[in-house]
């Protein structure tokens, strides 16, 4: 399987895996990377200038919030939650996404 | 001490972008994120270097993130290889910027604002600078050479050894301003105004026939270039 075309493919979906991450609670920066790592199986790694990306775009659009956490230890991490907005956001995208791929599956 | 090779690649990833406020608070966020991810891949065994070089590999291109976290960050990423050179930024605001040794040649700047920022060093050959306002801006160092000012305004700006050559300066105003190692070598300087500013090894090998000195104070090194050049120095202060 050509791992580079399906982790563009997956690319493209960034905010939509951030945003289902973020309903289940807040998190920050490194553990939503781990997390996709881990839920993929291995398979896609979420760079942290594509995800910073993602996230700072979401919270320009009103669909999450950020705030500092107070860790004492090891640095400062800046948490992630989402909105109404960005629940509503989710929801349509799973929509979308589910429609997609049953025309997909019809097709290829 | 020993250096931070994370920090130091993350500043040096985010150096073209530092006059961007945003910035800042994402580079402690990236910074925090890899020092995690670093201490991860040691734990799971990874050498040093290994684990040094997939924390870095990890990271991504950060123009992404900066097209994403500011709308003049899609301007500046494309402008960024060539470091802002030939870039049209009419009008632009870029007051308070920090952009020192920036290469800004054969820009357009027309009426933008650089209103206290820190330019030092900074260079602007061939560049459009009319009704540009440099009020209060550190210019300590800067090429502004070959570059069209008129209009211009340099009120309380400091301008320690920069280099004016060629440029044109008419009807500029560097009234009351102290100006010390700069360099006007055939520049236009046609009703220029240096009234009581401070001249301290000034170069003016121009046409001065012009320009107006009026009450300014300089040492007799300068003086006697613009008696040779034709200055009208009657009401000049030599020290």
């Amino acid at each position: 399987m050509d791992n580079r075309i399906s982790s563009d493919v997956i690319r493209g979906h960034t905010d939509t895996i951030i945003l289902r991450l973020l309903s289940a609670g807040d998190k920050y920066g490194y553990e939503i990377c781990k997390l996709v790592l881990a839920g993929s199986k291995g398979e896609y790694e979420l760079k942290e200038a594509t995800m910073y990306s993602s996230l700072k775009r979401l919270e320009q659009e009103g669909k999450i919030t950020s705030y500092w956490g107070d860790e004492t230890q090891g640095g400062r991490r800046r948490y992630y939650r989402i909105t109404e907005a960005g629940l509503m956001a989710y929801r349509q995208n799973k929509q979308n996404w589910e429609y997609l791929k049953t025309i997909l599956d019809q097709l290829i | 001490m020993k250096t931070d090779p994370l920090k130091e690649h993350i500043n040096r990833a985010f150096a073209p972008y530092e006059a961007l406020k945003p910035v800042g608070e994402l580079k402690e966020e990236l910074y925090h994120d890899l020092q995690e991810r670093f201490q991860d891949l040691r734990n799971q065994g990874y050498d040093e270097e290994t684990a040094l070089k997939m924390t870095l590999d990890s990271m991504g291109e950060i123009s992404e993130i900066v097209s994403a976290i500011t709308e003049k960050g899609k301007e500046l990423q494309q402008n960024i290889h060539a470091d802002f050179r030939a870039s049209n930024m009419q009008d632009s605001d870029l007051s308070s910027i920090v952009a020192e040794g920036r290469n800004f040649d054969y820009s357009n700047l027309r009426k933008s604002d650089f209103s206290s920022s820190d330019l030092r060093n900074g260079s602007f050959r061939y560049c459009n600078l009319a009704d540009v306002n440099f009020n209060k801006a550190n210019l300590t160092g800067a090429k502004i050479k070959k570059s069209e000012l008129k209009g211009a305004t340099f009120d309380g700006a400091v301008l320690d050894n920069v280099d004016f050559r060629m440029s044109n300066l008419q009807s500029v105003s560097f009234d009351n301003l102290t100006l010390n190692g700069v360099n006007f070598d055939y520049s236009g300087l046609r009703n220029t105004s240096f009234r009581n500013a401070t001249l301290i090894n000034v170069s003016l090998r121009t046409d001065l026939k012009k320009t107006v000195f009026e009450g300014a104070t300089m040492d007799k090194l300068t003086y006697a270039v613009l008696k040779a050049y034709k200055a009208d120095v009657s009401k000049v202060i030599v020290r």
